[in-house]
């Protein structure tokens, strides 16, 4: 959860209708993120911690801590499987 | 050196385009002989490879010749060996311009696109799935052609508008068939290709682009509009150069995807198996368009 995380350089993204669109630009993918995948995604422009990720959706989405906790590392897990997620050491 | 116009800017060549109307005034684009000066991207067997950023690279076909195109003004084409004129003019007029148009910052989409009551609607999907062949049909219905295979996107008034481009539209024997047309009257696009080149009315002026329809032959219904988000998707995956956009200027380019998604309705098209019913299509797009005859 004190785990620093930031969007791959690889990955590009634009915003429409209040949704991230991200293009993994060696691989060629692309994807859709919903309103709160849109809201983390832009949280990931600068390195952060994962645990801030998770207060930041809980103060802003009616949602229970352990709810959010689940819901914000399993998208993260899915960002990072589609090489969209860096770590920072 | 000939002046010709396609895509709103006037063309110096020395590679004789005469599909393109002439020109006159200072070309704003110079196309000629010489020697590629940056470096070259390694040429692959039935691929054409780029090499280069935003702003300047070389583009190669095999059996062809390398191109050089800088600041979307500068062409220099350097053929290869005995290679075909007809050959050298289709890649011109196509991966090419294409560049050059994006050097300048166009949008520019693998589609085809045509005029009605003045406002462009393209149609996209990939090779072979009739683009063309759609765009002929309502050039038969007395609606003008904007653009066959690269439909370029300006971005500089407000609207979205597309400049119209080469005035033919390139059709399989089978496609020409399916239209009513005799395949045996027109030259093919050149000899390394079945299809043929058949002239067409082209649009005046850059019509503003007001819809788009995603050929998609797996869909089970007609026409169905689809999100800002997922027609985004669609842009970039039927951008013109998608193999090397990430060379080219992706950032840009998704920006102008998204920008344009917001801006047109994007529907996606069923398509049936037959060519024949390319006219069932069009009277789909017509009806749905509320233009109906």
């Amino acid at each position: 959860m004190s785990t620093r995380v930031a969007a791959a350089d690889d990955a590009i993204s634009t915003e429409v209708a209040g949704e991230a669109v991200i293009l993994h630009l060696e691989d060629g993918v692309y994807f859709g993120l919903n309103e709160v995948g849109s809201r983390v995604w832009g949280l990931l422009t600068e390195p952060v911690r994962v645990d801030h990720v998770c207060t930041v959706i809980e103060g802003e989405y009616e949602v229970d801590t352990e709810t959010c906790r689940q819901d914000v590392l399993r998208l993260l897990g899915e960002l990072a499987d589609h090489d969209l997620l860096r770590v920072v050491e | 050196m000939t002046t010709y116009r396609a895509y709103g800017i006037s063309i110096a060549s020395e590679v004789p385009l005469p599909p393109l109307p002439l020109a006159d005034g200072e070309p704003e684009v110079s196309i000629r002989s010489g020697r590629v000066t940056l470096p070259r991207p390694i040429v692959r067997p039935g691929m054409t490879s780029f090499r280069g950023g935003a702003k300047d690279g070389v583009l190669a076909t095999p059996g062809l010749a390398f191109v050089q195109i800088r600041h979307g003004r500068e062409v220099i084409v350097e053929s290869v060996g005995d290679a075909s004129e007809g050959g050298i003019r289709a890649m011109v007029l196509g991966p090419v311009l294409a560049i050059v148009l994006s050097q300048r910052g166009l949008m520019t989409l693998h589609a085809s696109a045509i005029a009605v009551n003045g406002q462009a609607i393209a149609f996209m999907g990939d090779a072979g799935w009739g683009k063309s062949t759609l765009a002929a049909a309502f050039h038969g219905r007395g609606r003008p052609l904007v653009a066959d295979d690269v439909v370029a996107v300006s971005f500089e008034q407000r609207e979205p508008r597309v400049p119209p481009a080469v005035p033919q539209v390139r059709l399989t024997p089978e496609a020409l068939d399916a239209l009513g047309d005799d395949p045996a009257r027109f030259p093919t696009v050149w000899e390394g290709t079945l299809k043929r080149a058949r002239p067409v009315e082209i649009a005046g002026e850059p019509p503003v682009l007001s819809r788009v329809y995603v050929l998609a032959p797996e869909a089970r219904t007609p026409i169905t509009p689809i999100t800002a988000s997922e027609a985004t998707i669609e842009f970039v995956r039927h951008s013109y150069a998608v193999r090397s956009l990430h060379q080219t200027a992706p950032a840009r380019y998704l920006d102008q995807a998204g920008q344009l998604a917001r801006t047109v309705q994007v529907l996606r098209l069923g398509r049936p198996g037959q060519l024949r019913d390319v006219h069932e299509l069009a009277d789909a797009i017509e009806q749905d368009l509320g233009v109906a005859s």
